[in-house]
């Protein structure tokens, strides 16, 4: 037997194991870069891991979703709101961030994306297996906001349809909501723009005091989501208002939401 | 002269560029922490006056008398309740006994200590499926054993609340199932303290937390019970090193480090332990020094091992020599002097 070949042998020997070692490096390097290269760029959208200034308000909003459809990894996923009629010089934007956050995941489209005004608008495309697979974010812990704003004025949200395949929709909006406090109680109200009451089901969420009288409904850093259904009234700019209770306190706290309802019929076209 | 140069800069790598993976005793005291784990279950079992769980996904009650409520008055009671709760949905339990948590699957956890007007509150988020099960106690004279959650699925609809109260001795089991990603408060009441040990940790572990307001990392160390102080020992050295209470701390673990014991009361008492490639800790994040022992630390630590070292340098270095002139007369160069 040749040196040669037995030189062969070894290497063979070792190969299987030091290509292990290699898959596996490169396996780990892969999650790693995921993790920590922060925010890529593509070419609708910026998306990846940061930190957003948020964590110590004590209401932040994550989605107000018209209707989610599940997805599987590879998807390419689309995401269709209706835009009012709005001044040009309004700043529209799509965002989404995990609602239980774990790797500080967030996507916000780029500034220079044209939109039709007046319109169905969809922004797409967003695979998953860009940034969404390799964290492990499963899609019902994913919330998405669509919005319009005016320099120096308050955003106003665009209730968004978040699908796959389907274009189905709905009037009943899911809001979705990180708590900054422990909250006992929460209500939501709506008004039009003028101010007028809106009438909507009522949303007041309880604990119940007579098992235990400093009850949490929601916890510090938890999510909260609760639904709105809107079907019953007429296109337009409305303004919601949550009052949350804290355990022990007299004191409310409380979150304005803006929003643009439009009727879809038969769903968005 | 070339060979003191050598033999300089081996030293000076030796003493602080070399820092050999050893077997530490981390003693920390912190308000969060984040790991990765294979460990099968977490939390010793406890007794818990209110526990929330987010994004709950199933509940099963098994009891004598166990009365329920649904939002639209519908008064219902029996010994067995299915409830199906939807992706957002969630639930609170009063006056109840957890069992240890199962992880289904490597998870990520995140171990936090909040301070409340209660007193505290201990939380655990988990990336990954939880299952657990409960058991109610017999109500006291303020609070009373029950439960009540959010987004369930009835038959009056998809997003409907309910609340009930088990039977009044308690004994009734709750076994429940989470959504892959769910967060645990527990309130803690004076002398109440929840902990585990033995926890496998798999990946780097960063003790900092991210202030939303400024993207600067912040600690998360907080100053140690009396009788505690936030330092590593590296047994093999018996050299201690103290972390300052304000640093923040970055650990690379070995093939084997385990999160030994943790108790959550004012704060998060850490005991971790096992194989440590590297920890860092400083003021901020470009201040990270190694706080590892150098390889010079090693070798005065043990003298034997130092002795053979320097004898197998020693027989190294005439080995060379050897060699170096063997070549030279081989290859018939001459020497420059």
């Amino acid at each position: 037997m040749s040196s040669t070949s037995v030189g062969r042998k070894a290497l063979f020997a070792v190969l299987p194991t030091r290509l292990q070692a290699i898959g596996v490096f490169f396996a780990l390097s892969l999650a790693t870069c995921v993790l920590a290269d922060g925010m890529k760029e593509f070419d609708n959208r910026f998306e990846g891991t940061t930190v957003r200034p948020h964590g110590l308000e004590d209401f932040t909003l994550l989605g107000i979703h018209r209707n989610f459809e599940s997805f599987s990894h590879k998807a390419n996923l689309h995401v269709r709101f209706f835009l009012p009629p709005v001044n040009p010089k309004s700043q529209v934007s799509v965002e989404a961030a995990e609602i239980q956050d774990s790797f500080h995941y967030f996507m916000y489209s780029k500034s220079s994306l044209q939109w039709k005004v007046g319109d169905w608008n969809t922004f797409e495309p967003w695979p998953t297996n860009a940034v969404i697979d390799a964290l492990g974010i499963q899609p019902d812990n994913l919330g998405v906001l669509a919005k319009y704003r005016l320099e120096g004025k308050f955003p106003v949200y665009l209730p968004v349809n978040v699908y796959e395949n389907r274009k189905s929709s709905k009037q009943t909006y899911t809001f979705h909501l990180l708590s900054g406090q422990d909250l006992q109680s929460l209500e939501v109200t709506a008004t039009t723009a003028a101010g007028m009451e809106a009438k909507v089901p009522e949303v007041n969420l309880k604990c119940p005091m007579d098992l235990h009288p400093n009850c949490v409904l929601f916890a510090a850093g938890n999510t909260l989501a609760f639904d709105l259904d809107m079907s019953r009234l007429p296109d337009g700019e409305y303004h919601l208002k949550l009052v949350g209770r804290v355990p022990g306190s007299e004191e409310p706290t409380s979150l304005g939401i803006a929003l643009y309802h439009h009727v879809a019929a038969s769903g968005p076209p | 002269m070339g060979g003191v140069l050598i033999s300089t800069a081996l030293v000076v790598l030796m003493k602080f560029g070399l820092h050999p993976q050893t077997i530490a005793d981390v003693s920390l005291n912190v308000s969060k922490i984040s790991f990765r784990t294979n460990g099968v279950r977490i939390l010793a079992p406890t007794t818990e006056e209110q526990l929330l769980i987010a994004r709950i996904a199933s509940l099963e009650i098994r009891g004598r008398k166990v009365q329920m409520v649904e939002a639209k008055g519908l008064r219902k009671e029996g010994n067995s309740f299915q409830v199906q709760v939807g992706p957002a949905g969630s639930c609170s339990f009063y006056r109840v006994r957890s069992s240890a948590l199962e992880l289904m699957g490597t998870s990520i956890i995140t171990l936090g200590w909040a301070k409340t007007a209660a007193g505290g509150s201990a939380s655990l988020q988990v990336h990954g499926t939880l299952k657990g099960a409960l058991t109610s106690q017999p109500s006291g004279p303020a609070s009373k054993s029950g439960f009540s959650c959010i987004r369930v699925h009835t038959d009056a609809g998809s997003n409907e609340t309910v609340e009930g109260t088990f039977s009044p001795q308690g004994g009734d089991s709750i076994l429940f199932t989470t959504a892959p990603d769910t967060r645990l408060v527990i309130e803690l009441t004076s002398g109440v303290e929840i902990g585990d040990t033995q926890i496998p940790i798999l990946d780097e572990i960063q003790l900092s937390d991210i202030d939303p307001q400024n993207p600067e990392e912040k600690t998360v160390l907080l100053t140690p019970p009396a009788g505690h102080k936030n330092e590593i020992l590296f047994q093999a050295l018996d050299k201690t090193v103290g972390i300052h209470d304000d640093d923040l701390v970055v650990m690379r673990p070995g093939r084997s480090f385990y999160l030994r014991r943790f108790v959550v009361k004012d704060g998060i008492q850490l005991s971790l332990h096992g194989e440590l490639r590297d920890l860092r800790a400083g003021a901020g994040v470009s201040d990270l020094q190694t706080r590892m022992p150098s390889l010079i630390d090693h070798l005065k630590a043990n003298p034997v091992v130092s002795l053979l070292s320097a004898f197998g340098g020693m027989i190294l270095t005439v080995l060379a020599a050897v060699l170096r002139d063997f070549l030279r007369k081989k290859l018939g160069l001459k020497s420059k002097e």
